[in-house]
């Protein structure tokens, strides 16, 4: 284990014990989870599972400064700008994607959010 | 570099918020009033104390009256502790100068001013989230939040950005102070236990009332009105560029400097798919409501491939 995993260990574990009431409000303990995507889009999922829509978009957001090739935390947030009533947030935020290639499973997670949404074009072949 | 009064009840409100901050069990280092939560390229903080420049640090401490600088296509999050995230984006200049926070009673008063640049503010948890007033300055207007999300700009980027909205066109502006706000939610139809956001911008004698996500107000200049309508898609692009990061980018939290043209590029795209909005919105002046017309937002047919 190295040391810089560490912290991020540890925070991970004290959001994941039972009757840790309050880790989820520890803000060191956030900025560690989302220095990964994984991580990120865990707490994220577990802030969308409590309501806290505002605070799982404030973590996709550290996500991506620190990931910003990664497209599933771009997705939730694109399916979280829907549930907070900015469609047209939403659909800008979708055109920044352009052809990166985005998998069936969370595309339909946009499109429950979303309803009709046109989705981005899959990228030609022979092109990246 | 123009220099602001300190707000006259700044002080006491400072010495609040040291009181109230000393006693909370949030916090390890007493008059930290947030942390440095993400960063991206190159951030400076200035601290209050000391007045030195250092680097912006993951887990840093931002404390009351420090001040965060960014330079181009760089950002910096700040996690308040209150949990509410202030951003700061792409050459921006900003100061946390009032803040109390009792986790106790959940109440909150915070105040922020933004000389320069872009930035985002995202109130704090939805259940259970802190009440109190939040504002926001900036040279020219001042913003009151409720419980919401909002962007804005400051400088030249502002007028940039506002003089190709239709709704505003020429105006005379102050490329220094010009301030754009954006309201981006919560909309009225916001699911969960959020609750639609609103902020009033007050400029000049008047005040207006922005209720709808991607309505605008644009202040040109000190002791000009705000002007209300609702942000176009290349407009909301262009504001994002100096906020967000894009795919196009790459890994690891160094990023490059092509994103604003991906963004800009994007614009286009955006607008071709958009769905309709509505307009609503007030501004108040001296007591009266004014209703507030924006241009109708480009439609155009939207469905599955």
């Amino acid at each position: 284990m190295t040391g810089k995993s560490l912290p991020l260990l540890l925070a991970l574990a004290a959001m994941a014990l039972p009757g840790a009431a309050g880790a989820q409000d520890n803000p060191d303990a956030l900025i560690d989870a989302s220095r990964q995507v994984d991580s990120g889009l865990a707490l994220a999922n577990r802030q969308i599972a409590g309501n806290d829509l505002l605070g799982a978009l404030g973590t996709l957001e550290r996500v991506q400064f620190a990931h910003p090739e990664a497209v599933p935390p771009r997705l939730v947030y694109i399916s979280l700008l829907c549930r907070l009533d900015d469609r047209e947030g939403a659909e800008v935020e979708l055109s920044l994607l352009g052809g990166k290639p985005i998998a069936d499973s969370d595309w339909a997670g946009v499109a429950a959010a979303c309803g009709p949404v046109t989705r981005p074009a899959p990228p030609r072949k022979g092109h990246r | 570099m123009k220099r602001w009064p300190f707000h006259p009840a700044g002080r006491a409100a400072a010495a609040l918020a040291c009181t109230s901050l000393v006693a909370s069990p949030l916090l390890a280092q007493a008059n930290s009033v947030g942390i440095e939560a993400a960063i991206r390229n190159k951030v400076e903080i200035r601290a209050a104390a000391t007045k030195k420049v250092k680097p912006a640090v993951l887990h840093d401490r931002v404390f009351l009256g420090d001040q965060a600088q960014t330079d181009k296509a760089s950002q910096l999050q700040i996690l308040l502790l209150d949990l509410s995230t202030f951003t700061v984006g792409a050459s921006a200049r900003v100061t946390i100068d009032r803040f109390v926070y009792d986790p106790a009673t959940n109440r909150r008063d915070v105040g922020i001013s933004v000389a320069r640049g872009a930035f985002r503010f995202m109130s704090g948890r939805s259940v259970g989230k802190p009440t109190g007033p939040v504002s926001v300055r900036t040279p020219v207007a001042t913003i009151g939040i409720r419980g919401t999300i909002f962007e804005g700009v400051v400088g030249e980027e502002a007028e940039k950005i506002a003089e190709r909205e239709p709704a505003v066109g020429k105006v005379k502006s102050d490329s220094d102070e010009a301030s754009l706000i954006v309201l981006r939610g919560p909309g009225p139809r916001t699911q969960g236990d959020t609750t639609p956001g609103a902020i009033d911008v007050s400029a000049g004698d008047r005040t207006a009332t922005l209720n709808e996500a991607d309505l605008a107000a644009y202040v040109p200049r000190r002791g000009a009105a705000p002007i209300v309508f609702r942000l176009s898609p290349a407009g909301l692009l262009a504001l994002q560029s100096l906020l967000r990061t894009v795919p196009e980018e790459g890994g690891g939290g160094n990023g490059g400097h092509g994103g604003r043209d991906a963004l800009i590029g994007a614009a286009g795209i955006a607008a071709s798919i958009l769905l309709g909005g509505k307009n609503k919105g007030s501004v108040q002046s001296q007591g009266q409501k004014q209703p507030v017309k924006p241009p109708p937002p480009p439609r155009s047919p939207n469905g599955r491939p």
